[in-house]
């Protein structure tokens, strides 16, 4: 187990250790955290894990966690690693099992008070439009050439087919499809899997939030995003469903298999991984491509069950919700830093990670009852994160802890005394994302800021929650 | 014997088997799976059939495969496997039936079975013994 001994502190929010801590590490590793935030990193094994990643053929840099960072398998869930291409390795699980899970705002322009004798009524309304919980389908089937056209074309074939605008692609990370994604690449178990799961929020930590901004931090961004104190905004939190599930498991099978090839050994077997130009290194890669457009896809279309929920509350004659941002944060994309002073492709694997490329939009959901941020990258991201910053408020107890603390009915009576309206699929699952099981949002968003990855520019305030 | 016991993990679940024989551990983490999947239909008499076969490197990775397999027919089929007949089983490769019920309701969104921290081993009892940890 890693101790604070083995820490040294670079600046008062950035740690690292070194690569004489132990003999297999390539690069340093470097975790973004307070001092009170290490306890956490100590109590799990996340600076295991993170030293772990030091190891990978092929790193650049250092090995990073955010300070949302938390244990996870294989990556620590907060990781982030950019490897020099092209015999860099990649690997599945520094993307994470739920292939581009991230996040959309929705802008609207209704305030709180406009909205306020609404929100049971809207809440349930989305509740009733955007299908939620395990096992749930969506409106629209995929197979044969519509699953083809979703995974190659991701979010741009939802709007096409008229459950969007282009401007909802302009306003969304890589505009809502990769290139370099092929349909072949994805087994016919994991299309299977994704057939019913476009426009569904699946369950866990996934959700619709509509929100409040409660406060802005910076004026000038928060004009350039159209954001206002007062404004009602919604957030849709989800990823690529069993589609993505299924493409990581298959695809972390396969390199196990033949990372021996490659004359890798890991540490950690979850860490599988091959050389990206390798063969299997290129099918992972288009079939993570694919996943990651069928989360867009996904989250194109809550977008639009969205959007009619919304009209049906208001009227057709409220004006449309717009999108301000859509990020992921599980996802590995091909960037340009520097490195040793040249210019160089790497290969960055974000896993519970937001992109945060200067004055772009990065949206970080709180846990459910406490705030959300909209902070802003920058150019400092650039050059120490690999243009990264934290996802959410990371996880602090095990589900099973969580629902040991909490019922899942006094957390719904709490939610609602509070002033939230509450739309639930269950109050297990409820209990399980209870505030009290992650880390305090603002220490969090603190730290990022503090260390020049992202800015604040709003924070927002849950008015109503959808869960699965 | 088999026994099972479920223990937390930050984001996930961890299972933890411990069984007399190899095929018992296997059955022991199919019953622990299909429990965290469903309760409820756990004890259903099972009229589903359907026949497996896997291939891994090792031990390890064999149960990983075999619950993954499982997994995703479950998901494919809304179908809750709960029990395993083993035609063979060697050390890294398997064949068998598996029998399930209509699964009315997933309690759990279990995404993955993951490799983290597996690891078939025995026991100084000579019993076999692993934990697996389901991502969440």
């Amino acid at each position: 187990m890693t101790t604070k001994e083995a820490l040294q502190q670079v600046t008062p929010y950035l740690w690292e250790i070194p690569t004489t801590f132990r003999s297999d590490m390539r690069v340093a590793a470097r975790l973004f955290a307070t001092e009170a935030m290490l306890e956490h990193a100590f109590n799990d094994r996340t600076l295991e894990q993170l030293v772990n990643v030091t190891t990978l053929p092929g790193i650049q840099g250092v090995a990073l966690a955010m300070p949302d960072a938390h244990e996870g398998y294989g990556f620590p869930i907060g990781g982030v690693a950019a490897m020099a291409l092209p015999d860099g390795v990649i690997s599945p699980g520094g993307i994470g099992y739920d292939i581009n899970c991230g996040v959309r705002l929705l802008k609207s322009e209704q305030t709180y008070t406009d909205v306020q004798k609404h929100l049971d009524s809207l809440a349930k309304n989305l509740y009733h439009m955007v299908p939620s919980g395990v096992g749930q389908s969506g409106k629209m089937q995929l197979k044969g050439k519509e699953m083809h056209h979703v995974l190659e074309m991701g979010a741009k074939w939802l709007v096409k087919e008229g459950y969007g605008t282009q401007d909802d692609l302009e306003h969304s990370e890589s505009h809502g499809c990769l290139d370099g994604a092929l349909a072949s690449m994805v087994s016919e178990h994991a299309k299977s899997r994704g057939e019913w799961q476009v426009g569904t929020m699946g369950a866990g930590n996934h959700f619709v939030e509509v929100d409040v901004v409660d406060e802005i931090f910076d004026q000038g961004m928060a004009s350039e995003y159209g954001l206002f104190q007062g404004q009602m905004v919604v957030l849709i939190h989800t990823g690529s469903r069993g589609l993505g599930h299924q493409v990581a498991t298959d695809y972390i099978r396969l390199m196990g298999r033949v990372m021996a090839k490659y004359n890798i050994s890991l540490p950690d077997r979850e860490l599988a991984c091959v050389p990206f130009s390798s063969e299997e290194g290129k099918r992972y890669f288009q079939a993570m491509n694919a996943a990651a457009n069928f989360a867009w896809a996904n989250r194109q279309m809550i977008t639009w069950e969205v959007r009619e929920a919304w009209k049906k509350e208001f009227g057709k004659k409220c004006s449309e919700l717009t999108v301000l941002y859509d990020v992921a944060h599980n996802i590995a994309k091909i960037e340009e830093y520097e490195i040793n002073g040249t210019k160089q492709k790497l290969l960055v694997h974000r896993k519970g990670a937001t992109r945060a490329f200067e004055n772009q939009p990065v949206l970080i959901p709180g846990s459910m009852g406490t705030a959300s941020y909209v902070l802003a990258g920058t150019k400092e991201a650039l050059k120490t994160s690999f243009g990264s910053t934290c996802h959410g408020a990371g996880r602090a107890l095990s589900r099973h802890a969580a629902k040991k603390k909490v019922q899942g009915s006094e957390l719904l009576h709490d939610l609602k005394k509070s002033g939230i309206s509450v739309q639930a699929g269950s109050l297990n699952g409820l209990a399980e994302e209870a505030p009290c099981a992650y880390k305090d949002i603002e220490s969090v968003v603190d730290v990022v800021q503090e260390a020049g990855i992202a800015k604040k520019v709003a924070r927002l305030k849950p008015c109503a929650v959808i869960k699965g | 014997m088999q026994k099972y016991t479920f223990l937390g993990h930050t984001a996930d679940t961890r299972l933890c088997i411990e069984a007399s024989t190899l095929i018992e551990l296997f059955q022991g983490a199919l019953s622990g799976m299909a429990e965290l999947i469903s309760r409820t239909d756990l004890h259903q008499k099972p009229t589903i059939e359907q026949k497996i076969t896997i291939s891994s490197t090792d031990t390890t990775s064999l149960l990983v495969d075999f619950l993954a397999e499982i997994l995703t027919l479950t998901h494919i089929h809304s179908t809750l496997f709960t029990k395993a007949r083993f035609d063979s089983l060697t050390k890294t490769k398997l064949t068998a039936t598996i029998y399930g019920v209509p699964l009315a309701h997933f309690e759990k969104d279990v995404k993955a079975v993951t490799y983290h921290e597996a690891a078939v081993k025995t026991t100084k009892n000579d019993t076999f013994e692993t934990v697996i940890i389901f991502d969440i």
